[in-house]
């Protein structure tokens, strides 16, 4: 059952190293990249940032047993990539990058956040996850 | 030539469809009316706008109007954006007892056959009655010939002449003057005119006076962002639930499900993030070049 644990979590950080990694190859992109303006060209400095996002999520899901309320696991996934994009809205900011990556990454965290804040308070996954507890 | 100084008042914006030929106008009101300031033009500023060479196509000036035709190099190298080539400026004035109604625009080709053009229609009365400082962007959001948006603009303007005060209702009465005398000299000139004639252009105009070149193009910019969040509203609710479609992945039932889910998701995440960072971009080049 520990190793078991133990498992989970060299999961959930090898998959938010990679999703950090992701983040940093989108700044990476956008200095190489010419961005004309339009969705289209925009895509390769996007895409990473998504998968940036996926992967963070599957990170904190690792984290969590397959048992624990669906709100409470969803809720958990969206704060723990909502803040990692906040912070990384900053981190971009102070790297002086595009306004694309920082208020993007801003926008989607904040997003993200409240999302969280949603599954986890109004729709009640954090007191579901304190039943399963007692 | 048409710079203000004094600070307008936006308390809108009206954006102009057209379906079958008709014509229909939205007015979107601000909650709470916004004070710009328009940058002056300095002999700096008008060499960091990235217009290189000015030379005059074409002129005319009689007692009832003024008209001329330039064209510009320009050159802009922005931090990643980099775009040259040839645009083409109007000046047109009539002049009453009353007051002086002068319309300036730009026409900026993007493409060969595409452009953007960026009008000003300004009005200076000789009453101090009659000032009335605001501005308001009006975006059209269809393409069409020079002249043919130049009508489309006097239909608009009487549509917007209901349920406002006398002075705007002066001042929208001289602008339709402006712009009922506009079609008659430009066909007038038609043969010395023809650089322009036929381009297809994607028309964003406004009235009043603005340094348009950067804090005008920024502020029609940031208006479409902020016209179409009922949109990003959508797309970005469908990326929130992406952690539902990445949890049912690890369960076989459910498998076909999350494929399908996580492959929309991306692209709405793509999306979402797209649109945040360009309102970003927007809003931050309005308060740099407005302010």
């Amino acid at each position: 059952m520990r190793k078991m644990k133990n498992v989970s979590i060299y999961k959930s950080v090898i998959f938010y190293g990679i999703g950090v990694a992701f983040l940093f190859l989108s700044i990476f992109i956008s200095d190489h990249v010419k961005f004309s303006g339009n969705f289209a060209t925009a895509l390769p400095i996007v895409l990473p940032m998504v998968f940036a996002i996926v992967f963070t999520m599957l990170s904190a899901l690792f984290m969590m047993n397959r048992n624990l309320p669906w709100f409470f696991r969803t809720g958990f996934m969206s704060l723990v990539s909502g803040l990692t994009m906040f912070l990384f809205g900053f981190v971009s900011f102070a790297l002086k990058t595009e306004s694309l990556l920082w208020g993007g990454s801003l926008g989607i965290g904040i997003l993200l956040m409240l999302a969280a804040v949603v599954r986890l308070l109004i729709q009640g996954g954090l007191s579901a996850y304190r039943k399963t507890r007692n | 030539m048409g710079s203000r100084k004094d600070e307008l008042t936006v308390s809108g914006v009206v954006s102009v469809k057209k379906e079958n030929g008709n014509l229909t106008s939205k007015v979107i009101e601000y909650k709470t009316p916004r004070k710009v300031t328009p940058k002056v033009t300095t002999p700096s500023s008008f060499a960091n706008s990235g217009v290189k060479n000015v030379s005059l196509i074409f002129s005319s000036k009689t007692s009832d109007y003024m008209m001329s035709f330039r064209e510009m190099d320009y050159e802009l190298s922005e931090k990643r954006i980099s775009k040259s080539g040839k645009a083409f400026s109007l000046y047109f004035e009539i002049a009453d007892e009353e007051a002086i109604t002068y319309l300036e625009g730009n026409i900026v080709p993007l493409e060969a056959i595409k452009g953007a053009l960026f009008l000003s229609i300004n009005v200076s009365p000789n009453d101090p009655n009659h000032v009335d400082l605001f501005a308001l962007p009006i975006i059209m959001n269809y393409s069409g010939s020079f002249l043919m948006v130049i009508n489309d603009l006097s239909t608009v303007v009487t549509q917007l002449n209901t349920n406002i005060s006398e002075k705007r209702k002066w001042i929208y009465d001289k602008m339709k003057l402006l712009l009922g005398s506009f079609p008659e000299v430009y066909k007038r000139n038609i043969e010395k005119l023809k650089i322009i004639d036929g381009m297809d252009l994607l028309y964003k105009v406004t009235l009043m006076d603005f340094n348009f070149t950067c804090c005008l193009e920024n502020a029609l910019s940031l208006t479409d962002c902020v016209l179409s969040v009922p949109d990003i509203e959508d797309i970005c609710a469908e990326c929130l639930v992406l952690p539902d479609c990445l949890a049912a992945c690890f369960d076989f039932l459910t498998l076909p499900a999350c494929l399908v889910c996580f492959s929309l998701d991306v692209l709405a995440c793509a999306y979402c993030i797209y649109k945040a960072g360009e309102c970003t971009e927007d809003a931050s080049k309005v308060i740099e070049c407005c302010s």
